[in-house]
């Protein structure tokens, strides 16, 4: 996928122009948030849950390797390949010659974000291969020529006239701009495209060591049939995706689709382990796996393992004010929103993706939702020191801290300034409010911004000393 | 380069052990760590299903998701009970089931394929391995007798379930299935089928403005016919 995270202020700024959008986001935060909310209102358990969640990740991540080879044994145990990718072109390549192998026409492909990081379908679509994204959220935005915008609901900003006005263009029939009539119309163009397929790709939301199964969970039913009418069937993980047991699983799927959707569980869980058997009537005849690294091992070794602990559930974007305001294409590549911020600059740079991290307003709630307490806030304030240490920090903004930091060792010099600015400000204020503050009309165009009340904290501390 | 280069073995071996190898460095380790014997399943925190009569719960979960139930007493009421709802929804009759179901009596107009659904599958029998109260789902095993298209294709996925094959937690399926593969003991792993299926109600979305809508790839109507002997 292209990287255009060095758009990010100029893409923020038409998400916040485009009318479309900010109905759809607006639609958007108010579901996920509502429905996450009660379902886990419903299980008193579930902080006990992301406890153990944590703690289990984080021995997982410790022995990370073994786990890793136990799996791989496990499927070749059931007649499965494992193939190792270090990066995303090895990822690629690996995928193009099983296809070409297979003398594949058709690649039908479920949701995975992992081919969306390594750039799958244009190097397919490169090889004359025929893909089509099968869950509905990925189809639309595929025929809109558009990367997804969230990771589990990737055509959250689309209205229902548009993607009817996508529909007549791409099928040439006239579908009513009715979600059941949508809906309808893409069962019927895809119902075919499944019965066609010559290799069926997947991601995997956990890998499990001891059965060597690989699991997906969908709503739809989409990765289902994908997988089990190909011929053969290629699942794309990232490496720190296994878990040792069918009880581990169980542990984070509790928590999943909790989190994303607000279900108790996804309407469907499938665990595949290898191709069908001898005397199976249906299923794919190959099944194989590619384990991608991409930059993940290196994370293990700094203050970003903790993100590896990531289940890619997509809380954090649902409750973060910033994903809410300008949507997911801003962020301008695969993974948006808080964990994109911590993982975006990690994985294409921290110069490239220098705006993401430092767009949060730091205020928290993203890491109180997370359902494996993945510190996202502290994360996304190590990138930026980070940032900061490689100075990569704007000249004026660098001179602004500096300026601020010889006022702050002066503690009289640093009061005196508090108590002019306090003064200042106050007399700008009517009724309580500043409506307009020169140089920052961005911030006061759109909000009020309180008056102080014309003396410090402090002054009034001490004033309230002397008069007890 | 030709197209199969990628797949090469000693190519492939080579990423192996790079991708093992900088595991272990960033893990601050040369080798693996020595291996636990037989890791003991871990004993995770659960949801409390206090619930006496599972088969009720495991309705009340089932249910709210869009689908539907009935209680019969035994598989010969529940064909009996397959047959009138049909009629009574105006449903096409089921043209595919699971083997072990052919033997049950099913109307003579009924024929049964044990074999794959296709694309113009309207309707199949399934029959659950078991259901799991805490979150009313269903659990299903491929193999000869169970096709997975079946599960996924027909517009009406009718199910037939042992009320004493509903389990409380997921844990106490991971047993039953331990012991379901290797029942004189072994390795219940040399037994796995293809894909362990959990399915919760009708194939949904919410990918136009997050409505949920039922019916999106998978079957729009569920109906699950529990009985007791």
């Amino acid at each position: 996928m292209q990287i255009r995270t060095r758009e990010f202020v100029p893409r923020a700024t038409f998400a916040l122009h485009d009318p479309n959008l900010q109905r759809a986001l607006a639609n958007a935060a108010g579901g996920f948030i509502g429905k996450r909310a009660k379902a886990v209102a419903e299980v008193p358990e579930f902080e006990a849950l992301r406890e153990a969640a944590r703690v289990r990740k984080d021995e997982i991540l410790a022995e990370l390797d073994l786990w890793l080879e136990r799996y791989e044994e496990r499927v070749r145990a059931v007649g499965g390949q494992v193939h190792w990718a270090r990066d995303a072109e090895e990822a690629r390549a690996i995928i193009r010659a099983l296809c070409a192998r297979a003398g594949a026409k058709t690649v039908a492909k479920g949701k995975s974000m992992v081919s969306e990081e390594i750039g799958l379908n244009e190097a397919l679509a490169t090889d004359g291969l025929e893909v089509i994204e099968t869950d509905l959220g990925e189809y639309i935005v595929q025929l809109a020529k558009e990367p997804p915008s969230h990771i589990i609901a990737p055509a959250v900003h689309k209205t229902k006239e548009q993607v009817a006005e996508l529909f007549a263009e791409h099928h040439g029939t006239t579908p009513e701009p009715t979600v059941p009539g949508l809906v309808t119309e893409a069962r019927e163009q895809l119902r075919c495209q499944f019965f066609r397929t010559d290799v069926g790709i997947t991601g995997a939301n956990f890998l499990i060591a001891e059965t060597g199964a690989s699991v997906i969970v969908t709503n739809e039913g989409n990765g289902d049939l994908t997988q089990t009418l190909a011929r053969v069937h290629i699942v794309t993980a990232g490496i720190e995706k296994v878990v040792p047991t069918l009880e581990d699983a169980t542990l984070f799927l509790r928590l999943l689709a909790r989190s994303a959707t607000g279900q108790d569980s996804e309407t469907y869980t499938t665990y595949s382990m290898g191709p069908r058997r001898a005397d199976d009537p249906d299923g794919p005849q190959e099944y194989h796996v590619v384990l991608v690294d991409n930059g993940r091992s290196r994370m293990l070794g700094g203050p970003w393992r903790e993100m590896l602990r990531c289940i890619r559930c997509g809380a954090c974007m649902n409750h973060c004010p910033v994903y809410g305001a300008i949507g997911g294409h801003a962020y301008g590549w695969v993974y948006p929103g808080p964990m994109g911020s911590v993982l975006t600059p990690l994985f294409v740079g921290l110069d490239t993706a220098y705006d993401l991290p430092n767009a949060c307003t730091l205020n928290g709630r993203c890491g109180e939702v997370c359902p494996v307490k993945i510190p996202l806030p502290d994360l996304i304030r190590e990138v930026r020191h980070a940032q900061q240490r490689d100075g990569l920090h704007p000249p004026a903004e660098q001179r602004a801290k500096a300026l601020w930091r010889r006022a702050a060792e002066r503690p009289a010099l640093y009061h005196g300034l508090e108590r002019l600015a306090v003064r200042l400000l106050a007399t700008l204020g009517q009724n309580g409010r500043i409506r307009r503050l020169p140089g920052l009309s961005a911030w006061t165009d759109a909000r009020d911004l309180p008056a102080p009340a014309g003396r410090t904290f402090l002054e009034l501390w001490h004033a309230k000393g002397r008069d007890q | 380069m030709s197209a199969s280069a990628p797949l090469d073995p000693a190519l492939a071996a080579r990423r192996r052990d790079t991708v093992l190898g900088a595991i272990r460095r960033n893990l601050g380790r040369d080798t693996a760590p020595p291996a636990p014997e037989a890791p003991l399943p871990p004993a995770h925190p659960r949801l409390a299903v206090p619930d006496e009569d599972l088969v009720q719960r495991w309705r009340e979960r089932w249910d709210a998701r869009g689908g539907t139930s009935a209680l019969v007493p035994t598989k010969e009421a529940a064909v009996e009970h397959l047959v009138a709802w049909c009629r009574e929804h105006d449903l096409p009759a089921p043209s595919h089931a699971a083997r072990p179901l052919l033997e049950l009596p099913w109307p003579a107009d009924w024929h049964l394929d044990p074999g794959p659904a296709g694309i113009d599958t309207q309707s199949a029998v399934s029959l659950a391995f078991a259901g799991i109260a805490e979150v009313g789902n269903l659990a299903f095993l491929s193999g000869p007798a169970s096709p997975v298209t079946h599960l996924f294709v027909p517009d009406n996925h009718f199910i037939l379930l042992e009320a004493a094959a509903i389990v409380r937690h997921f844990e106490d399926l991971w047993q039953r299935l331990r012991h379901h593969l290797a029942p004189a003991g072994g390795d219940w792993r040399e037994r796995l089928p293809r894909t362990l299926n959990f399915v919760a109600g009708p194939s949904r979305t919410g990918d136009v403005e997050q409505t949920i809508q039922l019916g999106a790839h998978g079957p729009r109507r569920v109906h699950v016919v529990i009985f007791t002997d």
